[in-house]
């Protein structure tokens, strides 16, 4: 007959909240040197003038003032374009943007990953060389190429370009190639057609792989400021996050502008809580018996 | 009787759209078909400027030349390349921050996925944990730039907010902190990738390995690794291209200087053409040692 072993099993469960204390102390650790950032960025944006100012500059917040926001709120009632308009580009491109770039994204990494077709493995090559090529040196003639096709001072011009995202199709179709084959198959012998291959099985499937993207993607577009310096010269089409760059400039604004700072943090820290549970949960269920 | 079966051989001899195009190209045009929208946009916004950053590069040109591409510039053959190659000063920066990338690309990859390993554990807070991994990533794309004028969650960012909170931190020492902090900074991405990854691991799996007595030492070597080796091998792309092109880079801000200086971006060009093919290099020789691994 079998005797259970209490004592061992007493001792495997001491161990193993052992183990979670490690972790929680590893854990803790290290999370507060990530953390130093964006403490000292609520430190700032609450410090009073003198504070700011400091030779050496401190660290924490002595004499917290909510005076930074009262002159963000002055600065921002009293633009040239209201501040809603700025809010409303910015939040109309980032949803049209993360909507393509997610859609575009799925849709290409499909057949890059599940189907044999001609010139696939040459696509796919210049796809990760050009990962490698550094933006900066080929600006220039993507300038050239933007305003010639005139896309310019419209929206279009923060979307477009920014959806030939390499990086991101790398990732999607590394993670479509963990999807076994065989659903797929079964797919296809129950009739569905590619475009429901494609609605039905990959589409779900890739949910964290989405989620993924829109957390790396988010900050980018919410904080845009480059493509509405360069590209833009009405300022009605200009983004919050360019609004919010100007103000940092000059002495008198130094608080105002940690406050803005602050303020254009929080929007993707709330996308990355929404989403990191996607990232936790969805895959678990693909697998096949 | 007669009639009906003529009427039946005429529908299985109905034809469709998919028996009139053969199977074989019925498939390549399905797959075109999907990517081509993205492919499109790949070929103009990417495809395009590097091409023509290819010709740059061959040229002396002004950056008010450009926008004609006539005006004066100059064709020079390969002397851009010729005096990047002549020029120490080059030579020593690039080969400093390569052998930084390959010393900082295993360290990354591997603090990463040791985190990612501990974030995947079932405990209280894990959610706030996973906040605090990511938030390099999250202030890097939107508020470094308000605060600091320029890095992206750079070395030298980090740097000078440790060594301003003198007491705690500076207690450490300057230099450790900062590459603590730097690797730390520099590996969230890859945390977020290798969770993503670590979730598709079939739980199945693991109660399988269990159920064979296996220890989480042994399941972690024998189930979680393999699982996961392509995303290691992507992981180990993302941070070499990562630590290669970010901006504290030596090389990225010695291109930048000379792009913003406008006389010299053919050699700009240049410069950055031969610092991709060094990355590319790089890479195609990781990807021959580990192809073995990965199947």
């Amino acid at each position: 007959m079998f005797q259970v072993d209490v004592d061992y099993l007493k001792k495997a469960k001491k161990r193993k909240d052992h183990g979670k204390v490690v972790i929680l102390v590893f854990l803790t650790l290290a999370g507060a040197v990530s953390l130093l950032p964006l403490i000292y960025l609520v430190c700032t944006a609450f410090k009073p003038p003198e504070e700011l100012f400091l030779y050496p500059p401190t660290f924490f917040v002595k004499n917290p003032t909510i005076q930074n926001f009262k002159d963000l709120t002055a600065i921002t009632a009293n633009s040239a374009v209201p501040f809603t308009r700025y809010l409303f580009n910015t939040i109309l491109i980032t949803v049209c943007y993360i909507f393509c770039l997610v859609w575009l994204l799925t849709m290409t990494s499909y057949p890059l990953s599940k189907h044999k077709f001609p010139g696939k493995k040459g696509l796919m090559s210049l796809v990760t060389t050009s990962m490698m090529f550094i933006a900066s040196a080929a600006g220039i003639p993507a300038y050239l190429i933007i305003t010639s096709i005139g896309i310019d001072n419209t929206y279009l011009v923060y979307i477009i370009p920014a959806l030939a995202n390499t990086t991101c199709l790398f990732l999607m179709k590394q993670f479509l190639d963990t999807v076994p084959n065989d659903i797929f198959e079964a797919g296809k012998i129950d009739g569905a057609s590619e475009w429901q291959l494609y609605q039905k099985i990959a589409i779900p499937l890739l949910k964290n792989a989405q989620a993924t993207v829109i957390i790396l993607t988010f900050g980018g577009i919410w904080g845009e400021t480059g493509t509405s310096t360069t590209y833009i010269y009405k300022e009605q089409l200009r983004t919050l996050g360019f609004f919010m760059s100007t103000i940092g400039g000059g002495i008198a604004r130094t608080g105002a502008g940690a406050a803005s700072g602050l303020i254009m943090t929080l929007p993707s820290i709330i996308i990355f809580i929404i989403n990191q549970s996607r990232v936790q949960d969805t895959m678990a269920h693909s697998g096949i018996k | 009787m007669a009639k009906q079966i003529k009427a039946k051989k005429k529908l299985a001899h109905k034809r469709t759209l998919g028996s009139v195009i053969s199977f074989e190209r019925r498939k390549s045009l399905e797959g075109w078909g999907f990517s081509l929208p993205w492919v499109i946009g790949f070929i103009i916004f990417i495809m395009v400027p590097l091409v023509l950053s290819i010709r740059i590069s061959f040229y002396i040109t002004q950056l008010t030349d450009l926008y004609g591409f006539e005006g004066q510039s100059k064709w020079n053959g390969i002397q851009n390349y010729v005096d990047i190659v002549q020029d120490p000063e080059v030579g020593e920066v690039m080969l400093n921050s390569f052998l930084d990338s390959l010393w900082q690309v295993p360290i990354i990859v591997f603090f990463a996925l040791f985190v990612a390993v501990l974030l995947k554990q079932k405990f209280a807070g894990r959610v706030y944990f996973r906040v605090i991994f990511f938030i390099p990533v999250i202030l890097a794309g939107v508020i470094m730039s308000y605060l600091f004028g320029e890095g992206v969650g750079s070395i030298s960012v980090f740097g000078s907010l440790v060594n301003s909170s003198s007491g705690i931190f500076s207690s450490f020492g300057g230099k450790i902190t900062q590459y603590i902090g730097d690797i730390m900074w520099s590996s969230s991405v890859e945390i977020l990738i290798f969770l993503a990854a670590l979730q598709s691991v079939p739980d199945i799996l693991y109660e399988v390995v269990e159920i064979d007595g296996a220890t989480a030492w042994e399941s972690f070597w024998h189930v979680t690794l393999p699982y996961i080796s392509p995303f290691v091998i992507l992981n180990c792309i993302y941070a070499l291209v990562d630590s290669f092109t970010k901006y504290n880079n030596p090389v990225m801000s010695m291109m930048n200087e000379m792009t913003e200086k406008g006389t010299e971006y053919g050699m700009a060009s240049a410069l950055s053409w031969m610092y991709m093919l060094l990355a590319l290099v790089t890479i195609l020789i990781f990807i021959l040692f580990t192809r073995r691994w990965l199947k």
